[in-house]
């Protein structure tokens, strides 16, 4: 009661004396005016502070995606044609979980020192995508006998080598255990691709139409990597003689399907007018196409199913015959 | 009756004298008031723009990233030609100073007179390589490298970010 009493005292005093009801106001005021400048500031570097945080972890995250980008490329092989042109093949495998862009070839040439590469080329490879890749890198002064090692680059700055097509010892027992039964050459199923050509010219080379679907008509070539397993590691040479043929059971009297003959490829897509012979070194991988379709019945059978075989014909380095029939794949033929 | 009470105040000296010097008082101490928030509003600000021009360094430091796509060492004519590509997140990086060293980290050479070129040979106007852009320069007149050892490179951006790479010559 007292101090209620003192209190209102003290309020009557206060508010019947101007000086010190206004120093009083003015004390609020100072007090709320620093009250709203030091919070002020004080907001504003919070969100500064979480600005920088946010860049360090979107940075953190970047070198989470760099270190889990996994791009395996195998089964590397070179190819030189004309002028020192070189076809890269390989089998490129996303083993990561993220998606990856490769926008980059390094291609150099081991004995010349020379190197080159091929910019954006803006693969896109979705996790565990596998994909077979044949890509033209210039480089002067290469020869077939001249070794090459090249690498990826990808968008988010791993460098992604192309180990070269190599069997190591175990795998080369086995492969010559089969080789001697089946034969030296061994064909890869998910290298397998068309092209349609106008001219002598093939369309999209070297990266056709890779399906086993193709459409019916008289001007249609096929690709694929083909392997040298031979037992006694020695290269082959392929004769002109060399072809792929084609059988259609499901249309009787019309079994027999057009044949297509082995050709030399420009990195244009233009197929030679005359075939120089192709040679696939021991363990070597190659992308062979087979165009010139002619024989039999000129076309495939329309909407139906055809066994297609590889012949092969030619000789070892050592001088020796060698020929080998593959009975490789099928194809459904769609008008 | 008021008019009464005015011509008292005009006649009171003392009155008149208090009522001056407080005006007086009250006006000195705004003066000074604004003064001082002035001065503490013009530091806050230099303080914010320095706080803040500091945080975005950081941020844009922290956004860069080179990556080294191949370092060829040419034994012929001493060049060592280094070839990089922009993959962090932020325009406008560029290359101020290149380091040599040995593998265990002895100092060859400092390179800081550096010009960037496209890949296809040609001088990159800007001298700064964006988000996902090529380029390569090209270092020169340095003692020989030895063939077949292993080199570090380090290169510094114009925003301070540093980017090692071995290589071997």
């Amino acid at each position: 009661m007292n101090k209620a009493l003192s209190l209102k005292k003290i309020f009557k005093w206060l508010t019947s004396n101007p000086k010190g009801f206004s120093s009083v106001i003015g004390t609020t005021f100072m007090v709320l005016v620093v009250m709203l400048l030091s919070s002020s500031v004080f907001l504003w570097t919070l969100s500064q502070n979480t600005l920088y945080n946010e860049a360090v972890r979107d940075k953190n995250q970047l070198e989470a995606d760099l270190l889990n980008e996994r791009v395996r490329a195998t089964e590397g092989s070179y190819t030189v044609y004309g002028d020192g042109n070189v076809l890269v093949s390989t089998q490129v495998r996303n083993l990561g979980p993220l998606a990856v862009e490769i926008v980059n070839l390094w291609l150099m040439n081991v004995n010349t020192e020379r190197y080159n590469f091929t910019e954006s080329l803006n693969i896109n490879l979705q996790p565990g995508e596998n994909s077979a890749l044949a890509i033209n890198v210039s480089l002067v002064g290469s020869t077939a006998e001249h070794t090459f090692t090249s690498w990826f680059v990808t968008r988010r700055g791993n460098v992604v080598p192309i180990e070269a097509a190599s069997v190591d010892e175990e795998e080369a027992v086995t492969w010559a255990k089969l080789a001697e039964g089946i034969g030296s050459i061994v064909f890869n199923f998910s290298t397998f691709r068309y092209y349609t050509y106008s001219g002598n010219k093939l369309g999209n080379y070297p990266e056709g139409n890779p399906t086993f679907r193709i459409p019916y008509g008289e001007t249609i070539a096929f690709g694929f990597m083909l392997t040298n397993q031979n037992p006694y590691q020695e290269a082959i040479t392929f004769d002109e003689e060399t072809l792929m043929w084609s059988y259609f059971p499901a249309c009787p009297g019309h079994e027999n399907g057009p044949f297509w003959h082995i050709a030399n490829v420009n990195p244009d897509g233009s197929i030679n007018a005359t075939y120089t012979p192709i040679t696939l070194e021991w363990g070597e991988s190659k992308l062979i196409v087979f165009a010139k379709q002619s024989g039999g019945w000129k076309v495939q059978q329309r909407n139906s199913l055809g066994a297609i075989n590889l012949l092969i014909y030619g000789t070892f380095e050592s001088g020796m015959e060698y020929a080998q029939n593959i009975p490789f794949v099928s194809v459904y033929a769609y008008d | 009756m008021k008019y009464r009470k005015l011509v008292r105040l005009l006649q009171n000296r003392r009155a008149i004298s208090a009522v001056i010097s407080n005006v007086i008082l009250v006006g000195a101490v705004i003066a000074v008031s604004f003064v001082v928030l002035f001065w503490a509003q013009y530091r806050s600000s230099a303080y914010n723009q320095e706080y803040s021009e500091a945080v975005d360094s950081d941020i844009a430091k922290l956004k860069e990233r080179l990556a080294f796509e191949y370092i060829f060492y040419n034994e012929d004519n001493d060049i060592l030609s280094v070839y990089l590509m922009n993959c962090g997140t932020i325009n406008d990086t560029t290359v101020e100073t290149a380091y040599v060293s040995t593998s265990s980290g002895n100092l060859i050479d400092v390179f800081t007179d550096i010009t960037l070129f496209h890949f296809n040979g040609s001088e990159i106007s800007d001298q700064d390589l964006d988000i996902s852009e090529e380029g390569y320069f090209v270092l020169s007149s340095f003692d020989d490298l030895t063939v077949g050892t292993s080199y570090l490179i380090k290169v510094i951006t114009g925003r301070g970010s540093s980017f090692e790479q071995s290589f071997i010559a």
